[in-house]
């Protein structure tokens, strides 16, 4: 199994260091001339870390492949892996130091896709935007501290708020609207499959307006029968973490597995807090609850894919950390998770995305279209089978004007009518179904799942098979196949989010 | 000769490899004439900032000028909801946009984009010179606009705006898939420019050097 972390690290790796060059050119028609010259120095250190870190790790990964000594195999992997999370780290850091750089404008797709995702009385009295954030912190902005921080001298000026005072008389009662502002990372601007966090930030929202974390407290305390004395500081601790739990939750009702997959590879890439004190609760047991509560049919293919690669990432930062799995003493992790179920299915009039949604259809989405390099906008209603027939029908004709000798349909044979007269029903009944964006995300995470098991299996395996020299040029091809992989995915799933409300304006749906 | 309504239905409701592929088809009864097939407008254009630039320098070296390019123009995107503005195409003025349909031709088939009657008696060119689709392209056509008329044109996504015709050819031998210089291939919007990857200027680059 440590082969394959280490392959999906590699993997993921050269997408972000690919990501990074997309975001340096993007960036760089708006740069200053001093800026460009910063510009060019990340070029370097993003290419620095591809060639001395990122390369020769796949060509020893690749060693493995030649059936090396199980020791020796071993040895590589504690090599490798060690040196594939310090390069995630890397990147980042150099990401949150791009902070310097002119900032560019989130996509409108990702508006289309989050505001898709849940259902209209969400949104009402409130205001939504997606702002682009340097790092990978996915949240949810406060906007009105952040207001009070950038127009402290315009606010007081015009009386909104006096400078001095308690939090409640501070207030900007002038705001009439509910702000949802949400960080999206600027590497991932193009990358429709990572703006899957922002559903659980409008889900932090939904949760706190039905204050469903007390709710959760109140339900294990009274299932528990416990004495809330007795259970104060454990419950004390995990109330700060309920709203993450509870908004994973709501998250994956309305986007199924994505959700999860997205989280993995998140989990996958980024170091885990592990420790009690932190403000989020360690991502091993949030993706618990999720595996344990995705239980729509035909996902455990990918549900397991990705829950073994979590396991072992795991496993490593244990090992490097040094730390412990967090227990609890009174109540259960899966009380916890059961009652954060049982909370959140009574909010189901406000989360009925999956209602729309099909798992189903992603699947088909993704065999019939995403691996053929095409969008996924939209299925035909009747599927294939509604084509064939109407494919038959125009051989038919076409066989039978052939038949005649004759260069168009004749009006006086009636055999030629009567099947013209079918086309054009079958012409007048052809619909395409706009799919929504969680059926576009999910089609595009069984894709990349394929394509990662597909790196996995061929992007190392013949390399040690070449000479030195040879095998840096076969891994400079491979490592841009790859990228134009990622590129085509994101367009194609881009361009889906684009077609979608369109279709649903002109379709009628 | 472009292929008929029952050649493009045939086309586009095959399932092997000489399948045209235009997705979506949101009214196939309105968007099929009797030998072309109406496409509609997205919802991306590309505009120019003409005055940062005297010119642009095609010699000089690729990403230098790929840079000006991308500094020079402008992606502009226009709202889905037709209760806000859309695009206002002023008299003279030229901009790219593309079609919202992703359009994926077989080996053996060619297209043409053409204007549709509507549009043309007010002046909207949807292409200036470029209306060719060769054999193996995938991606969204790009649109050429331009407004020869003497009022503003407001254009609105998902609007009728042109239609394609395919022509039926021997199967290529080098579809644009497979062509070394396939510049726009897979492109999702109206890609700028990239005439300065053209083989000849990489040899005036090297002459010059």
């Amino acid at each position: 199994m440590s082969t394959a972390l280490a392959k999906c690290l590699l993997a993921l790796l050269i997408e972000r260091v690919h990501r990074f060059q997309a975001f340096l050119d993007e960036v760089s028609p708006l740069c200053t001339n001093s800026e460009l010259q910063l510009v060019g120095m990340y070029e370097a250190l993003i290419n620095s870390v591809e060639v001395e870190e990122i390369k020769p790790s796949a060509v020893a990964l690749s060693l493995l492949s030649q059936g090396a000594e199980e020791e020796t195999s071993q040895d590589i992997i504690n090599t490798v892996v060690p040196m594939l999370l310090i390069t995630s780290v890397e990147l980042d850091t150099l990401l949150a130091a791009a902070d310097v750089f002119p900032k560019l404008q989130p996509r409108p797709e990702s508006y289309e896709f989050v505001k898709r995702l849940f259902p209209t009385n969400v949104y009402e009295n409130s205001a939504l935007a997606v702002v682009l954030w340097s790092d990978y912190n996915f949240g949810e902005l406060e906007l009105r501290g952040y207001i009070i921080d950038k127009m402290k001298e315009t606010i007081v000026a015009l009386g909104l708020e006096a400078a001095e005072g308690t939090a409640a008389e501070r207030r900007l009662d002038t705001l009439q609207v509910k702000p949802i502002v949400l960080y999206l990372a600027q590497l991932e601007k193009g990358n429709p499959l990572m703006w899957v966090p922002l559903a659980h930030e409008v889900a932090h929202s939904i949760e706190e307006e039905h204050n469903i974390s007390a709710a959760v407290i109140t339900g294990l305390i009274s299932k528990l029968n416990l004495e809330p004395e007795e259970a104060a500081t454990e419950l004390d601790f995990l109330k700060s973490w309920l709203p993450e739990f509870i908004s994973d939750e709501i998250a994956l009702r309305v986007l199924g597995p994505s959700y999860y997959c997205a989280f993995a590879t998140f989990s996958i890439l980024e170091p885990a807090p592990m420790d009690k004190p932190s403000t989020h609760p360690p991502p091993w047991n949030r993706l618990e609850m999720m595996k344990q509560h995705c239980t729509l049919p035909r996902t455990e293919d990918i549900i397991n894919y990705f829950a073994e690669l979590v396991s072992e990432r795991r496993q490593w930062d244990e090992k490097l950390s040094g730390s412990q799995p967090i227990e609890l003493t009174i109540v259960d992790w899966v009380d916890v998770y059961n009652e954060v179920k049982h909370q959140v299915e009574t909010l189901a009039g406000d989360i009925d995305g999956t209602g729309r949604a099909s798992w189903e259809t992603s699947m088909t989405l993704a065999t019939e279209r995403l691996r053929h390099a095409l969008p996924v906008s939209s299925s035909v209603q009747g599927g294939n089978e509604q084509l064939k027939s109407m494919n038959a029908l125009v051989l038919q004709i076409m066989h039978k004007v052939s038949e005649l000798g004759v260069q168009t349909a004749p009006q006086e044979d009636a055999v030629v009518q009567g099947l013209m007269k079918r086309l054009d029903e079958s012409i007048d009944n052809y619909r395409e179904r706009p799919c929504e964006p969680s059926e576009i995300i999910g089609a595009g995470w069984i894709e990349k799942k394929t394509q990662l098991e597909e790196f996995s299996r061929d992007f190392l395996g013949d390399l040690p098979s070449f000479t030195p020299v040879k095998q840096w040029e076969v891994l400079d091809e491979r490592v841009q196949q790859w990228k134009g992989r990622s590129t085509l995915i994101d367009s194609l799933l881009t361009k889906s989010l684009e077609i979608t409300p369109i279709l649903r304006l002109f379709g009628g749906a | 000769m472009p292929l008929n309504e029952l050649q493009i239905i045939d086309r586009l409701t095959r399932s092997d490899r000489k399948r045209i592929v235009v997705t979506p088809i949101i009214d196939l009864k309105a968007q099929l004439g009797p030998s072309s097939l109406d496409v509609r407008l997205g919802s991306n254009f590309r505009i120019v900032k003409s005055q940062l630039y005297t010119h642009l320098e095609p010699t000089k070296p690729e990403e230098e000028i790929e840079r000006a390019v991308n500094r020079y123009t402008d992606m502009i995107t226009v709202s889905d909801d037709p209760l806000e503005d859309g695009f206002v195409l002023h008299p003279g003025t030229f901009v790219l946009a593309s079609t919202l349909e992703y359009i994926r031709l077989p080996n053996d088939i060619t297209a043409r984009l053409e204007g549709r009657s509507s549009w043309g008696r007010i002046g909207l060119l949807v292409h200036t010179t470029a209306g060719f689709v060769d054999q193996g392209y995938s991606g969204t056509l790009t649109f050429e606009l331009c407004n020869l008329g003497s009022i503003p044109i407001k254009l609105f996504v998902g609007l009728r705006l042109a239609q394609i015709c395919f022509y039926e050819t021997m199967e290529s031998l080098h579809p644009y898939a497979n062509r070394p210089y396939a510049k726009y291939m897979g492109q999702i919007g109206p890609a700028a420019s990239a005439f300065y990857k053209d083989p000849e200027f990489q040899t005036l680059r090297r002459l010059r050097s």
